[in-house]
Parts: C-alpha cells; structure tokens; sequence
C-alpha cells in the first residue's frame, strides 16, 4: 500500500551564519491510510517544523516529502486538512461563511461548500451557531469550527496539531468520535499532542521528536517495550506509599481508584517489590508487570536528552 | 473555482463590507458636490441685480446718464441730507459721493452702513467704474472702445517647445489630472492599508498557516492584491462618475471656469499608470506585511513607500515649470514616484511619448519583478513571527528559493 506521508530525511535550519538553528535533523517517518501516527516531544523538539513541511507550507532545507507516493503539487493541497497549534479564525466573520470560503480554497464547489459545512456544524453540535460571529463564541467551539475547517472537504491526509487542548471532556470524547470516524473513512492522520493518554488510546504508532531528532519511533508497545517491565498495576489493601521499603523500589505511584500503577526506578526488580508489598503490607489481591506509561517513557528520553 | 479567483472574490466583499471604505467612498464625491453648490451659491447671489441700489451725489455734474448698470441700480440725489437719510433708511444700499476735484484726483467717497461683510463689493465696484466710465466717455469714444477700456485684457497663454511647436495648455485637464493624482494616492493609502492589515490580522490570529496549507503563497498574494484591487478600482469608478457630474453640474454653475474633459488616449495612460502604480504599491505592501508581525507594525512600515510617492506632489511646480530636468526625469522613471509624477506631468502636457513609454515600461517591469520576488518573502517569513528580517537577510531569501 503507498504510504499517505513519506518524510526521508528532511532537515530544516532558520536563520544563518552563527544565529542559524538546526530545528528538524533528518527526521524520517510515513503514516499509511488508516492509521494515526502520535508525534510527541518538548516544547521547542520541531514537531511543528516538520508538520509544517509535510504540508508543503515550508519546504524543507534537504530530504523529501512524498505524499501518496510523490513529491508535492498543487494537487496535493485539497487533500490535506489541517489543524494547527495556534489557532484563529477571522474574529468578525460570521460561521458558516468562513467555513465555506476556507472549503472553497480546498476546491470545493460554493454548493458543495456549504454543504458540507452544514454537514459538519450539524455533527459537532455547532449548527444553532452558524449564523454568528467568530468573536461571540467560546475558545472551545471555536477550537470545533476550526476542526470543522480541517476536515468538512473529506481530506485524505488529517494533520492536527493539539486537537484536545481546552476542550471539556464532552467535547473530547466527540472529537474523537470524529476523528474514528474520519481514520474509518480511510484518512491518515498525524496527531501531535502533549497528552500521552490520547496518544495511547488513539495512535497506531508513535514518534518522539526531541532537539529536531526522532529519538523514538514505532508502535506503542515497541516503544514502551524499549523500556522493560518499567510499571507493575497492583490491587491491594491500603496505599502502596504507605508501605515502609517501597520508596527505594518506586519512583511515582499514581492512584487509578480501583489499582494503583507503580513506577519502578531504573534496575528494580519487580520480584523484589511483590516481595516488599508482600511483608510489609495487608492482601495483595493483583499483581501485573506491565510496561512503563508512554508520559514517563517521554519524562525519561527528554530528561536523558538534556 | 480557481483558488485566486476565491480569495479575490473574498477579499472583495470583505473590503466593500468595511465601514471606513463605504465611508470614504461616498464622502469624497459629495464633499466635492457641496464645494460646487457653495460656490455655485456664492457666485448665484454675486449675480442678483434686484438688491443692489446706489445713491450718489455728483459735484462735478458730469456724472447724469448710464445709470442702471447691471447689478447696480444708481440714484442720483441732489441733497445730501436726503441721500443719508436715504442710506440709513435702507432705501439704498449705499451712497457714493464723486466730489468736485474728481478729475484731478479720481477719488469717490463710498458711505455704508455698518453690516459686516458686504458679498456684492466687487460686482458694485465693477459696476461704478462701468457707470463713470460711460459719463465720462460719452460723446467722446465710441461704444466699443469704452466696451475695451472696461475690460482692456483676457489673457491667452501659448507655449512653445524647443522647436517653436506650438504645446497646449489646458487649464480644466491639469485639474482633471491633478484630481486623479490626489485619488490614485488616496485609494493607494486605503487599499495598502486594508492589504497589509488583512495579512496583519492573519497573521496575528493565526490563520495564515491555514491558508498556506490550502493555497500558495504566489496565489494568495494575486488573490488578494485583485480582490481589494477590485474594491479599490469600483472605488475610483464612483469617483469619476461622481467627478464627471461634479464637472457637468460646475459648468453650469460657474460658465467662466474652463472645466473640460481630457481626451480617451490621455485618459488611458493615467488609467495605466493608476493600475501599474496600485500593482506594484499592493506588492511592495504585501511583502512589508509578511515579514511584520502585526497589523500597527506593518502599517508603520508602509509609510517608507507611501510617503516617497507623494514627492511629485509636493514638487509639483518645479516639475510642472522644469519639465526637461533630471530629476523631474527621474521622478518620471523611479517606479516608488513614477504613477503620480506621471500624472503631474500629463495635466499640463509637458510629456514626450518616449517619457511615457519608458515611464510605464519601468513600472510594469518592476511590478513583475515585485510579484516574482514577493511571493518567496511570503513563504519564508509570513508563519515566523519575532525579529523582522534585514534587507540584506530579505535579498538571500529572494536570491536563494
């Protein structure tokens, strides 16, 4: 299957001479149809630079984008849908007309346009806001009508940049609806996004973009799999920061209500923490190696990193 | 639809839809409307006979015929009491005393009540020197004569080029050019500045990267620079309609001011020169927009353009009286003063063909030029927001992509 997204090796610097800054170092990646690529890392890593230039909206100093097995054209552009980071609309524009005007430059009919503008209000709950200014709406609908934008022309290939950030969680869970419904129409997408919990839950793969290099790359469990057996899920009577030898064995307990998910520090031995819980504490009624959450995967490259 | 033709498309109704443009688009013809009425107005009451009465007294008894002499009624009196009485009554409007020693000293007394300005002064004055110049003449000169003596010159200018051809001036198409001038440089100023605060407010709220991911740079440069060029020329269109009005109405009004309008071919070289000059205005502006990161920053910036172009204004007279100078030239040439020098220099007639081929060949040369190389600052510099770049920084940047 051609890959929607081919990046080989591209590298972007700004400026020059000793104020030149290498902001994307041979960066290579390809997202197939169907399947959502995770782009994460620090603020400042590049991951901006290098969606940028998968759309064509920079071009990279070396290396190539191809998209559906060849180099950019003009083509290509009704085919991308984007979703960028800082976010805006024209604030005294009114709905409806600005999604036709952004769906018409996609190359949409003006019918089709407003069709499917229509369409889209109508799923994410915007419909009763058409006729009204930008500038009257709240930052979240604000943020649906600009996922409106990216997605109302059908593309084939969804960039998105933060898509949940200050969305209430009704609102997250419908975005995500849409969005699985936009992979199931056979769109590839690449979300990048600080919040690990919507990567592991929505992503096929992941990539870790740290000082413009990708320092992780691949499925989740193969990602998380670099790491070892780095968390245990645990059952039990009592919380485990209470019990007395534990915190020479765990670096961070996060409470999920039911269990609790215990973070090993480096080279701890999970049978020496079931030993420990085992002495020291009541009934342990469940015990599970299990890998290291993607956010402290991240915590560990970027703090190896730097 | 082709993307250009959507941005232009909304950029048009986008421009037309901002108050200040709708604002300034009516004001000026009616402004121009209510000068011509007011002056119409003035010169209208100038010519009402029915209220001007004068007495006089005539010492000399030289002064008896010719009285009624249009605006002015004159009204011999042979008392000067009666003829006081008569001023502060209101039976006159004012009184003339011709005294005894006129002829040796020409001096004529002009009593007045006290009413603040008096309109009628001139066409009275006029009026008394028609009256003694009758009484004075009668008998000894023959009417045309005296009709010469009272308006002995009408001055008609002729200008010679260098080879003795004879080059016309015409007062009403230095108007009509001179007009076009000052518009070309207000829908200039106003269409720059919808330009670069459009591209200002884009890339303050961010849009922009949207956008650039829908469209090329190259594309919504042209898109937008036509749809407000498009504003900007409907705008022009009501105005000359609105002036030719003016003009129609001002010949009616005011049948001494020659006011004509240029031939076709004259007409369209300034049209030519209009575009051309809002062609390269509207790049040179979009690439000081890109490379800002606001809309007060961007409009700061556009006067380094805007005010050069304004310097065949201010010089209007050296290059109207020297138009074979070199910098009279090189305003001609320079494409930054190029369209408005063109249209000093067209009101008066003081261009060659050559002057304007070369002027309009160098204009539309660097608008190419302008829309080659705008688009590469766009594309680098309207998503970085920040330290704004150098000219020497702006030149790799065209030079290299």
């Amino acid at each position: 299957m051609t890959a929607a997204v081919e990046a080989i090796s591209i590298c972007k610097s700004f400026g020059s001479g000793r104020s030149g800054r290498l902001v994307v170092d041979d960066v290579s990646f390809s997202v197939q149809p169907g399947e959502v690529l995770g782009v994460v890392g620090p603020n400042g890593a590049g991951k901006t630079t290098a969606i940028r230039m998968v759309l064509n909206v920079i071009r990279p100093d070396s290396g190539q984008v191809l998209l559906f097995g060849e180099p950019f054209t003009d083509l290509h552009r009704p085919n991308l849908g984007y979703l960028p980071e800082e976010r805006g609309l024209y604030k005294d524009q009114k709905v409806l007309p600005t999604l036709e005007y952004l769906g018409a430059l996609k190359g949409l009919e003006k019918q089709d346009a407003r069709d499917s503008a229509g369409a889209m209000l109508e799923r994410l709950g915007m419909a009763q806001h058409a006729g009204a200014k930008v500038a009257e709406l709240s930052k979240g609908m604000s943020q649906l009508i600009q996922l409106a934008a990216a997605i109302q022309h059908r593309p084939s290939l969804v960039v998105l940049d933060e898509p949940f950030s200050g969305l209430d969680p009704v609102n997250v869970r419908l975005v995500k609806e849409v969005l699985a419904e936009t992979r199931a129409n056979g769109a590839a997408t690449i979300l990048s996004t600080h919040q690990m919990n919507q990567v592991e839950e929505m992503c096929d793969r992941v990539m870790m973009i740290n000082f413009g290099r990708v320092v992780l790359h691949g499925t989740l469990d193969e990602v998380r799999g670099n790491f070892g057996e780095g968390s245990m899920v645990v059952e039990m009577d009592g919380n485990p920061n209470d019990v007395p030898g534990l915190e020479h064995l765990v670096e961070k307990v996060v409470d999920h209500g039911s269990y609790h998910e215990l973070v090993l520090r480096p080279g701890t031995d999970s049978n020496r923490v079931l030993r420990t819980l085992a002495e020291n504490s009541g009934q342990v009624r469940r015990f599970e190696v299990a890998s290291l959450p993607l956010e402290e995967v991240f915590v560990r490259v970027v703090k190896g990193d730097s | 639809m082709n993307p250009i033709a959507t941005i232009a498309a909304h950029e048009l109704t986008v421009t037309l839809r901002r108050r200040i443009f709708q604002v300034v688009t009516v004001a000026l013809p009616l402004i121009a409307f209510v000068v011509v009425a007011i002056i119409g107005a003035v010169q209208g009451s100038d010519d009402d006979p029915s209220e001007v009465r004068a007495g006089y007294i005539d010492m000399t008894g030289l002064f008896t015929e010719f009285r009624a002499q249009e605006p002015v009624q004159f009204i011999l009196f042979d008392d000067p009491e009666q003829a006081i009485e008569a001023l502060l009554n209101e039976g006159v409007d004012r009184l003339f005393i011709i005294p005894h020693d006129y002829m040796a000293t020409g001096v004529v007394q002009r009593y007045e009540v006290s009413q603040g300005i008096d309109v009628n002064g001139s066409s009275g004055d006029a009026a008394l020197k028609s009256f003694l110049l009758d009484n004075l003449a009668a008998g000894e000169l023959e009417a045309t004569t005296v009709e010469r003596l009272k308006n002995p010159l009408s001055l008609s200018n002729v200008r010679l080029d260098e080879e003795g051809v004879i080059r016309d001036f015409d007062g009403g198409r230095l108007l009509f050019f001179m007009v076009l001038g000052i518009l070309l440089f207000i829908s200039l100023t106003f269409s720059g500045g919808f330009l670069i605060q459009g591209l200002g407010e884009e890339k303050e709220n961010r849009i922009m990267e949207v956008l650039l991911s829908s469209v090329t740079p190259g594309q919504l440069l042209v898109g937008k620079i036509l749809g407000i060029g498009a504003a900007g020329l409907s705008q022009i269109v009501i105005w000359v309609v609105a002036g030719l009005v003016v003009i129609q109405v001002a010949s009616s009004l005011l049948p001494d001011v020659n006011l004509s309008v240029p031939n076709p071919g004259l007409i369209a070289i300034g049209l030519a020169a209009f575009l051309l000059g809002y062609l390269l205005f509207a790049t040179i502006l979009a690439g000081l927009g890109s490379i800002t990161s606001s809309a007060k920053e961007s409009q700061q910036l556009s006067v380094v353009v805007t005010l050069p172009s304004l310097i065949p204004v201010y010089g209007m007279t050296f290059i109207i009286s020297h138009p074979d100078t070199l910098a009279t030239r090189f305003l001609t040439f320079f494409p930054i003063t190029a369209p408005i020098a063109l249209m000093v220099r067209l009101g008066p007639g003081s261009l060659e063909p050559w002057e304007i081929a070369t002027s309009l060949g160098i204009l539309a040369l660097s608008v190419a030029i302008m829309l080659l190389a705008v688009p590469k600052v766009f594309r680098a510099y309207l998503l970085m927001y920040g330290k704004r770049p150098g000219p020497r920084e702006l030149w790799r940047t065209v030079i290299r992509s």
